[in-house]
């Protein structure tokens, strides 16, 4: 079976500094990926790599076998990738039923127009908008505007915008930015409870959060891959105690 | 308890749109039987006035529609205008075609040129759009002015003949008005009608974050092209009741100054709502007569551009979201006021103000 993300040797320089320097990856089908690193490692650039939002400077990144290097965003959204923002991204004026209709209603086709075609299939939209709220508890918002939302509930709707029934691959960035311990409950609870079809990369500085929802972990440093493995092995490795956990810390 | 969920939701979504379509549909019905009976009242002046104003806010719809639901500010609607105007005065006067072949060409070639202007002006947006708009105003300008053996040059075409229809002739005041009247309300309600499909929703979040829309897998351009061909659709149709209406076509129609009255007529309707470009077309048509009228009067000159400016800069002062968009604050004053005059029991003045003002409504 094809990897459900592979990236082989993917780098990207801003002028004279690389980013992401020859990163190697591979990824299954429904594998839960953390992706750790310090300030500044890369992270967000490797996740913009992987969404098409920046070309690569060389390397070859392949989505379920296909090569999606040159593909542009929408494209790559088209065979199942999909991605949240460190800062949520909402349709501030539109309800939450809004925001997760056009989450529904993007992803469903190849390039299509919204005129018509969506006329005809608003219904089942719908039908999918609710569904999605209930996945991330906001059945209960669903005529609420976005801005009216707490920051809580406002990081549920981010992921639920991203939560098409198509979805395959969900690349989170930073999901728990800003929230308190039981909001970080609730959320932990939500992605834990997310279909095994779906593969998710997780930015997550939440070492407990990353660790308790991930069976891999990848850490980056300086835009460099330095250590890759299962959760315990990663906080008893050393080199990543160093590089990411600032020596002896404790953290799990 | 989801199933619970699921029918209050439909219930109350189709409630609100049950009891919003009532009343829209009420409104439209009152308002169009004024517009079309006011012939029996008015004089010819003021219903070339009401033509004339119907004609500019169409075409300040046609830029609403860009700038309120595609954050779109565009300068080149009046070249839509001037196509539309041309391929009627060309092929109607000059090559003797029937208005039945010019008229539907006439919007084609509007709906065309939008659509060549939007390949090159979708890709840059904010300042750098309205400056590429403002360009491509200067050239379809530009190229009217001097492809003379066309287009007349700095004449233009003159004596175009307005056609017949159902035996009024549409260069007469009153049939003028009312077919104005039918392609405004028309327009209007067709394109109200496409921004509360989810065609609309997907270019109010296109408007808001197109970069979340991309990542959401929409075709951003590609769906701010379409807005702009529309858009050149609806400032072709201006184009063609505006050539019956002057009975000439020359380079003006694509000056600065006639697209600074329709970016006027827009912002004092205000660009958040369609209505508000028909409503600001009237009012600034009006305000222009009214004033040139009352200089004339009482200082023996034509200068009026000076009065009509002040007045815009308290209209938009006052009022920066356009008079039918008014904020927050002016709709809490303006009820209090209402609630008294109508005392405190009527309810009607005293109802919660709907939205905040700012978003647009698809009205």
């Amino acid at each position: 079976m094809d990897a459900a993300l592979k990236l082989t040797g993917v780098s990207r320089q801003f002028g004279g500094i690389t980013a992401v320097s020859n990163v190697h990856l591979d990824l299954e089908p429904g594998e839960r990926c953390a992706l750790l690193g310090p300030n500044g490692a890369g992270k967000t650039t490797l996740f913009n790599l992987i969404a098409g939002d920046i070309p690569p400077s060389s390397g070859r990144i392949e989505l379920f076998g296909e090569d999606i290097t040159r593909h542009p965003v929408a494209a790559r959204v088209w065979r199942g990738l999909r991605r949240t923002y460190q800062k949520s991204a909402l349709f501030d004026n539109l309800s939450v039923a809004e925001n997760l209709f056009l989450g529904a209603l993007g992803p469903g086709g190849r390039g299509h127009l919204t005129v018509g075609r969506s006329l005809r299939s608003a219904r089942a939209r719908w039908a999918q908008v609710e569904h999605t709220a209930d996945m991330v508890g906001l059945s209960g918002h669903l005529t609420t505007t976005a801005a009216a939302l707490s920051h809580g509930e406002r990081r549920q709707l981010e992921i639920g915008l991203a939560l098409g029934e198509d979805a395959r691959m969900i690349l989170l960035d930073e999901p728990a930015a800003g929230l308190s311990p039981e909001e970080r409950a609730t959320l932990t609870g939500l992605l834990s409870g997310l279909s095994r079809d779906c593969s998710l990369v997780m930015i997550e500085h939440d070492m407990d959060m990353a660790l308790a929802l991930t069976e891999r972990v990848v850490v980056l440093s300086d835009g460099a891959l330095v250590a890759e493995g299962t959760p315990e092995q990663i906080v008893d490795d050393p080199l990543v105690r160093e590089v990411y956990l600032g020596g002896g810390g404790e953290a799990a | 308890m989801h199933t619970e969920i699921r029918t209050s939701l439909n219930e109350r979504l189709a409630d609100t749109a049950r009891r919003g379509n009532r009343r829209d549909v009420t409104t439209a019905a009152v308002l169009m039987a004024l517009a079309v009976l006011y012939p029996l009242l008015g004089t010819t002046f003021q219903l070339q006035l009401l033509t004339s104003g119907l004609i500019t806010g169409m075409v300040a719809m046609s830029f609403s529609l860009l700038a309120g639901f595609g954050g779109m500010v565009s300068l080149a609607q009046m070249a839509f205008y001037g196509m539309a105007a041309y391929v009627v005065g060309i092929g109607g006067h000059d090559m003797g075609l029937p208005a039945l072949l010019t008229v539907p060409l006439a919007v084609l070639s509007a709906a065309v040129l939008a659509g060549l202007f939007g390949l090159i002006a979708v890709r840059s947006s904010g300042i750098y759009f309205l400056i590429m708009t403002l360009a491509l105003l200067q050239m379809f300008f530009g190229v009217a002015m001097q492809w003379q053996s066309v287009t007349g040059g700095y004449n233009g075409v003159a004596g175009i003949q307005a056609p017949e229809v159902a035996g009024f002739s549409l260069g007469d005041a009153a049939p003028l008005y009312l077919v104005t009247v039918i392609v405004a309300a028309a327009s209007y309600l067709g394109l109200r009608w496409l921004l509360r499909t989810p065609f609309g929703l997907t270019l109010q979040g296109i408007r808001d974050r197109p970069e979340r829309m991309r990542a959401l897998g929409f075709r951003v351009q590609l769906h701010r092209w379409l807005l702009m061909v529309l858009s050149g659709v609806i400032a072709g149709l201006a184009g063609v009741l505006g050539v019956y209406y002057h009975g000439v076509v020359s380079p003006d129609v694509a000056g600065l100054t006639a697209s600074l009255i329709v970016v006027l007529s827009a912002l004092v309707g205000g660009v958040s709502s369609l209505v508000g470009g028909l409503i600001g077309g009237i009012l600034v048509t009006v305000l222009i007569s009214v004033v040139s009228y009352l200089m004339q009067q009482w200082f023996g000159t034509s200068h009026y551009w000076t009065v009509v400016g002040l007045i815009f800069v308290v209209v938009v002062k006052n009022f920066p979201n356009g008079i039918f968009g008014v904020d927050a604050r002016t709709r809490r004053v303006l009820e209090r006021v209402l609630t008294r005059w109508t005392g405190a029991g009527s309810g009607d003045g005293a109802r919660a103000p709907a939205g905040n003002g700012t978003s647009p409504q698809t009205r």
